[in-house]
């Protein structure tokens, strides 16, 4: 599972950029359960989904077709652009070191 | 100034039906929109952007209950959504008649956009406030240093005058909370101004933070090559903290700062900006314990009227505030008092209250 393996990274990233928040990656099962991106149609065609549900913005940022980069925070503390940056920084982190160690 | 959509309608709560009053879009149709604003619907949720591949995109906002959407280009972003939030009933122009009210999905083309007139003054401030952010730091950076920081942030009219900053350095950790004359566009570039000047004066930690303030300031003023431009002015409030032994140096130009310790006991730290002039800069230490809390405020906090619109917060209605607060405070427990006075009463500045744990 990508997600165990990427764990330590995903915790380093949570402390540095949303310590506040929440980094996850979605994949497989985890993709359609949940409860936000569940029955959305568009899915394959998208990039990137922002929600914002008071008090949370949610943040999902497609690193492959089957892995999805989650961030979840509090709205008060992080506005959708600085999100969007640290979604691009981390996905493109992710990509790069999957690549790289040839997962 | 132009932007073009593809895609432009609501939908309707009663009747559970989305409208298209513009549909030029190779992805969209009734069904999937309507799907997405049942999703909104059933979920809760304020407003949703989906970004495509090909650097396009869908917003949708809920308001009092309508839900609007609006599809178009990634780099018209903020003035379509903007337009979408103020309202677009009866507002967009469509550059020929015979291309609204098509609710069969087309391939999108140069010749089939549709144009929608978009107000400057709303691209104007939305681009602005998108420069004026950029230069601003995520709070996360506040927690380099801090337990626990958190910020109330609420600019009286976009982008605002008040900033906050932070340097963290080997030993020390500076913080600074800034409120610039005026608010809004007047405010942002005064503001803008002083946080660039920020950045460069702070590079290296100040060996003496009075003297470094008094400068500081001098080099604030210099910055206007007008001397009739008086107006450009900021209140500024500095928290240097000695990492290695808790030791807090206070000082500023006007912004105040309770210090609440774990015993509950609250001190308020007033600093002049007409002493700093004089050259009698105030320098307030301060032994901080771990778990002690910081409360930085600029002075929309205290100047907010109660619900009655009748009194002001002032200094003792905050310190009294702070106060009743639980040991280690969120924001959102100052949120919640802060909102039971204020009730629906409006600003009357830029509020900016940051909460930093030891």
């Amino acid at each position: 599972m990508l997600k165990e393996r990427f764990a330590e990274q995903l915790s380093n990233f949570q402390d540095q950029y949303v310590p506040d928040g929440r980094i996850d990656l979605l994949e497989g099962d985890d993709i359609q359960s949940d409860h936000l991106l569940s029955e959305l149609p568009l899915l394959e065609g998208s990039s990137a989904i922002y929600i914002q549900k008071n008090p949370t913005l949610y943040i999902y940022k497609k690193i492959t077709p089957h892995l999805i980069l989650r961030i979840t925070a509090n709205e008060k503390s992080y506005n959708v652009g600085i999100l969007k940056s640290v979604a691009g920084k981390i996905s493109q982190s992710i990509r790069s070191n999957a690549i790289t160690s040839n997962i | 100034m132009q932007a073009s959509v593809s895609l432009l309608g609501h939908y309707e709560l009663e009747n559970n039906e989305v409208h298209l009053e513009v549909n030029k879009s190779c992805r969209a149709s009734d069904p999937l929109m309507l799907k997405y604003c049942q999703k909104m619907k059933t979920e809760n949720i304020g407003s949703m952007t989906i970004e495509f591949d090909d650097e396009s995109f869908i917003f949708l906002n809920e308001e009092n209950g309508k839900i609007r959407f609006i599809e178009g280009q990634v780099r018209d972003y903020a003035k379509l959504v903007n337009r979408v939030k103020s309202g677009l009933e009866g507002e967009y122009v469509p550059t020929s008649p015979d291309l609204t009210n098509n609710t069969q999905p087309l391939k999108p083309t140069a010749s089939t956009e549709v144009a929608v007139e978009v107000d400057d003054s709303f691209i104007e401030i939305d681009d602005s406030t998108r420069i004026h952010d950029s230069l601003g730091q995520p709070i996360s950076q506040f927690q380099i240093a801090y337990d626990n920081a958190e910020i109330f942030f609420k600019p009286f009219e976009a982008p605002g005058g008040d900033f906050y900053w932070t340097r963290d350095y080997q030993y020390k950790n500076l913080v600074v909370v800034g409120d610039c004359t005026g608010h809004g566009m007047q405010g942002a570039l005064i503001g803008m101004s002083v946080m660039t000047l920020l950045k460069h004066y702070f590079k290296l930690p100040p060996t003496n933070l009075a003297d470094a303030l008094t400068d500081f300031h001098k080099q604030m003023h210099e910055l206007m090559e007008h001397e009739e431009l008086s107006v450009f002015d900021a209140e500024l409030g500095f928290i240097y903290l000695d990492k290695r032994n808790n030791e807090l140096m206070y000082s500023g130009s006007g912004i105040n700062m309770i210090y609440k310790s774990q015993d509950g006991e609250c001190t308020n730290y007033r600093t002049s900006k007409r002493l700093l002039i004089k050259g009698e800069v105030q320098l307030h230490t301060v032994e901080a314990k771990t778990g002690d809390q910081i409360f930085i405020y600029s002075d929309g906090i205290t100047d907010q009227f109660d619900n009655a619109n009748e009194r002001k917060l002032g200094t003792k209605g905050l310190m009294n505030m702070v106060r009743d607060l639980p040991h280690g405070a969120s924001i959102k427990d100052f949120n919640e008092k802060f909102q039971y006075f204020s009730g629906s009463t409006e600003a009357l500045d830029d509020q900016t209250m940051l909460v930093l744990t030891l």
